[in-house]
């Protein structure tokens, strides 16, 4: 449906294919290929940790990985970044990769009562509700990453306001101190970008349509 | 694309606007607002508008939002089957007591680290607080408010967890309910009315809710009657003290409550009382009553328009929206807002002390704005005047219920005593001898999706595991069908070897049906190459079933998927009749296929007791899908009709399918094949839907029935250990 389909892969080595926009830069600019990768390896040494089976209960949760990645390499001493925004811009992609491939996966397989009807899709046909996002399926996890894009093609810190939080899973204050804006100018930026997403997802309809 | 950015004046512009309307005050936003040039003003409409509906969308996070390591566990009597929500200060779990009684409730727990964290006086004297605040709520007794029954504490991993076991209320949010079902004006007073008198029942009591929202305000059908069930009583009250000494709650202030629904002086963080509550209340009773909410500006603490004024400044399309949603006309929905009007007003007034007192107070200020209407009691299956639709409904659901209770009782019995038998209640009495023998029992016709089997099996493994799974359905006579996707058995040297798996299947006695060849999904496709991937599938299996003198006749949609628009359905089954294919549908299922992952992941790691909790997992989970499928085949029909049950060719069947089938027999089942399915009138029905989910046919019929009471949402899922044990672990292979 997409060629973006086709670059979120286990492995990284470059944060994306060729021609697409940068995504997710910080307040000091985008992180390099080798930060990106190592946040990717080691969200994802974490997530399968978590995955063990003597903790069955664990599930993956952006703000727990990336905050634990982030202790476990090094936090405010690494010699890997210079700051911490330059981190968590590397760990919103290392997240947005690692969750849409899950979603990939889950989708796959899913059918029958196991497409909830509370998806992004289902809710766009009869009208939007809040609660919607709490389960979207691999085509509106892309689709909503597209108008992310968008939206960063006419204003990158809206977009990175949204990255951090949506997919890092940074808190306001979090956001504001990785980017280097206060809380205030956060908090308004991400209302507007979400206004701004949900409209123009407004007329979004699933592929094959 | 236009190319607009920071620094650019139009986008700068747009976003001013937006954040200028957004913060200032109703009156002083719609003066803004209509000060703007009509293109911009256009645009931050539409913006604000996607702002009132973005509500919490992007803010949770994208995977399921449930932790537990106490699923499975006890607290106090009762066993914790899944998690039912999670809320600021906690999880609810929906749990089984088995002792003395049999009852599900829902559970409430807190979160340890809204506890002190020291083991100190400070953690002790919280939680002794918390134990007096739910002996409080246990005190309470009122039809319209959930029951609290019991509170405890136990120590789980060294830690305390204070919980509170509930009444369970399944149901819809009012204000959903209100617009689901059109009830008119009077019928959402009567509503609101019952909700008055339940929270006016505990202010009498000295006990506030403090987050009355239409989350916490369901409406439930009991013995054939709707009536409003205030949930959550007192939980945010109780559970507060426990937070006194804890640093989260300067962090989350004011959270207890939730914005938009909670009173000026709340929002402030400032002691509530009861009037904080009607203050709620009011909010409510002006969404029921209007239409809309009340239009104030971003600051809380401001008096809100007037519901009148705020009626007629509405869009004449909204307006007679509104109306239509009532089955009324627009005078008389802005007669009666007219009417309570100063009502409303005064539960909304921002200075606590000039409102109503309490619930009771605002319930008696609405009956003397208008003694004609609202407080007439509705007898049961019926409301205060001519019967309407929704009165018809509640009486056909009132004789559903029955049945359903006729059911859950045999189902009591069978986890007692039988969880093997294979005699059904149904079938014990022999029927007189002159009289036609037809057997009564309920019939489910097996079926098995993506033979020869999941793509990731060797030939050799897949041809044991059809060995397994055509031994347990020769032993019990079960007739199957099996789906086939033809292109697995395009591996190369191993085609004769894949094909004669499904010979297998024919030289058994069972039925093969198309289920594409490749398993394409519809909704991601071309329509022509879905069209071919079809036939594709249909040329392999014909050449097969012709070895066996067999036609080709049924077709599974690949993940059940049927068309997200009018036209695609229509083109597909034009396709599908053109070749002489009848759609197979599904009516129950158990997400079999997520939990053969996990298994299959353990076994593969020699985890053999790992594996055993899976599959205890899988029967437990299958117990709880089909309750949920046989209620809404009753709900939706009155009676029961013949089930298609759609399992998987996987390892977890081969292994356990025997007990499967053990749960069907004990549920009364008798084992038809799909031919025989598809006689049943019921399955015979045409399905109209279009969207983009894989749904089962239940859940498409109830789109052309009229008073479905149906309550999707509560359809199970598995645990949240298989849901990220099926996701996770694949993706992060090295």
């Amino acid at each position: 449906m997409d060629d973006r389909s086709e670059d979120i892969q286990p492995t990284v080595a470059e944060p994306r294919s060729a021609g697409e926009p940068p995504s997710t830069a910080a307040a000091s600019g985008s992180p390099g290929p080798r930060l990106l990768a190592e946040v990717y390896d080691e969200l994802r040494r974490l997530a399968r940790a978590r995955m063990a089976r003597e903790r069955p209960g664990q599930t993956l949760e952006p703000t727990a990985l990336v905050h634990e990645a982030w202790l476990r390499l090094g936090g405010d001493k690494s010699r890997h970044w210079d700051h911490r925004g330059h981190f968590f811009a590397a760990a919103a992609e290392a997240m947005r990769r690692i969750l849409i491939e899950r979603a990939r996966r889950i989708g796959r397989h899913r059918h029958g009562g196991g497409q909830r009807r509370t998806s992004l899709g289902a809710t766009l046909a009869d009208g939007w509700s809040p609660d919607a996002s709490t389960r979207l399926d691999v085509a509106e996890l892309l689709a909503l990453d597209g108008a992310l894009d968008r939206l960063a093609q006419r204003d990158e810190a809206m977009a990175n306001v949204v990255r951090l939080r949506f997919w890092a899973g940074l808190t306001v204050d979090e956001a504001a101190e990785a980017l280097d804006l206060s809380a205030r100018s956060v908090s308004r930026k991400w209302t507007a970008a979400r206004a701004w997403l949900l409209r123009e997802l407004r007329d979004w309809r699933p592929p094959g349509e | 694309m236009s190319a607009t950015g920071p620094g650019d004046s139009d986008w700068d512009e747009l976003w001013n606007a937006f954040h200028r309307v957004l913060e200032a005050d109703g009156e002083e936003g719609a003066r803004a607002l209509a000060a703007l040039p009509p293109r911009l003003r256009r645009e931050v409409e539409e913006l604000l508008e996607a702002h009132r509906k973005s509500g919490s969308w992007l803010r949770v996070s994208n995977t399921t939002p449930v932790r537990d390591a106490l699923i499975g566990g006890r607290l106090g009597p009762y066993r914790l089957l899944r998690q039912l929500g999670e809320g600021g200060m906690g999880c609810v779990y929906l749990a089984e007591q088995s002792e003395p009684v049999f009852r599900r409730v829902a559970l409430k727990t807190v979160r340890e680290d809204w506890l002190p964290k020291s083991a100190g006086q400070g953690r002790a004297s919280a939680l002794r607080r918390f134990e007096a605040e739910c002996q409080a709520l246990v005190l309470m007794n009122h039809p319209n408010v959930a029951s609290a029954y019991e509170v405890g504490l136990d120590v789980v991993d060294g830690r305390g967890v204070p919980w509170v076991a509930m009444e369970w209320v399944s149901g819809l949010p009012i204000d959903e309910y209100c617009d689901r079902y059109r009830l008119s004006s009077e019928q959402r007073l009567s509503l609101l009315f019952e909700v008055l008198a339940g929270v006016g029942h505990a202010h009498r009591k000295g006990i506030v809710h403090r987050d009355l929202k239409p989350s916490n305000i369901l409406v439930t059908v009991r013995d054939g009657v709707a009536m409003a069930k205030v949930i959550d009583f007192g939980i945010a009250k109780a559970l507060g003290p426990a937070l006194v000494d804890s640093p989260a709650l300067t962090r989350l202030g004011a959270s207890i409550g939730t914005p938009g629904a909670m009173s000026p002086e709340q929002a402030r963080g400032e002691e509530v009382e009861a009037t904080s509550d009607v203050y709620s209340l009011g909010l409510l009773a002006y969404r029921l009553l209007c239409g809309v909410s009340p239009a104030f500006g971003a600051e809380p603490g401001r008096v809100p328009q007037a519901p009148v004024e705020r009626f007629k400044a509405l869009a004449a399309g909204d307006q007679q929206d509104i109306a239509a949603r009532r089955g009324e006309r627009v005078q008389d929905v802005l007669e009666r807002i007219r009417r309570f009007g100063p009502c409303l007003l005064s539960a909304l007034d921002p200075d606590p002390s000039r409102r109503p007192r309490d619930a009771g107070a605002l319930a008696e200020a609405l009956r003397s704005a208008d003694p004609a209407t609202g407080w007439r009691r509705r007898w049961p299956g019926g409301w205060g005047r001519a019967p309407s639709r929704v009165g018809a409904i509640a009486i056909a659901v009132a004789g559903l219920v029955l049945v359903a209770m006729a059911f859950a009782g045999h189902r009591l019995l069978r986890d007692a005593t039988h969880p093997t038998s294979t005699s059904s209640p149904m079938s014990a009495a022999p029927p007189p001898a002159e009289a036609p023998v037809r057997d009564r029992r309920p019939a489910v016709a097996v079926t098995f999706d993506d033979l020869p089997s999941t793509a990731e099996l060797s030939v050799g493994e897949t041809a044991a595991l059809t060995e397994g799974l055509l031994s347990e359905l020769d032993r019990r006579g079960i007739p199957a069908t099996g789906f086939v996707n033809a292109s697995r058995l395009d591996v190369a040297g191993e085609l004769d070897a894949r094909a004669d798996i499904l010979r297998r299947w024919l030289r058994a006695g069972h039925g093969l049906g198309n289920h594409g060849a490749r398993h394409l999904s519809l909704h991601g496709e071309t329509l022509p190459d879905f069209l071919k991937d079809i036939d594709d599938g249909g040329t392999v299996l014909r050449r097969l079933l012709s070895e066996f003198e067999q036609p080709l006749r049924y077709y599974r949609h690949p993940f059940l998927q049927t068309g997200r628009s009018a036209e695609t359905r229509r083109e597909v089954e034009a396709h599908l009749d053109a070749e002489g294919y009848r759609v197979a549908p599904v009516t129950l299922e158990n997400h079999d296929w997520m939990f053969a992952e996990v298994y299959a992941q353990r076994l593969e790691a020699g985890d053999a007791p790992g594996a055993a909790d899976v599959a205890r997992a899988y029967l437990e989970f299958t117990v709880d899908a089909f309750d949920f499928w046989e209620d809404a085949s009753i709900r939706l029909f009155g009676h029961r009709h013949a089930q298609v049950l759609v399992l998987h060719a996987n390892r977890l069947n081969a292994d356990h399918f025997a007990s499967v089938a053990d749960l069907l027999t004990a549920r009364g089942y008798r084992f038809i094949d799909l031919d025989e399915a598809m006689a049943d009138p019921v399955l015979g029905r045409p399905d109209s839907y279009t969207g983009p989910g894989g749904v089962l046919w239940q859940f498409r019929w109830a789109q052309t029935l009229a008073g479905v009471d149906v309550d999707w949402s509560a359809e199970p899922e598995p645990p949240a250990w298989i849901v990220d044990g099926f996701g996770a672990p694949g993706d992060f292979v090295e």
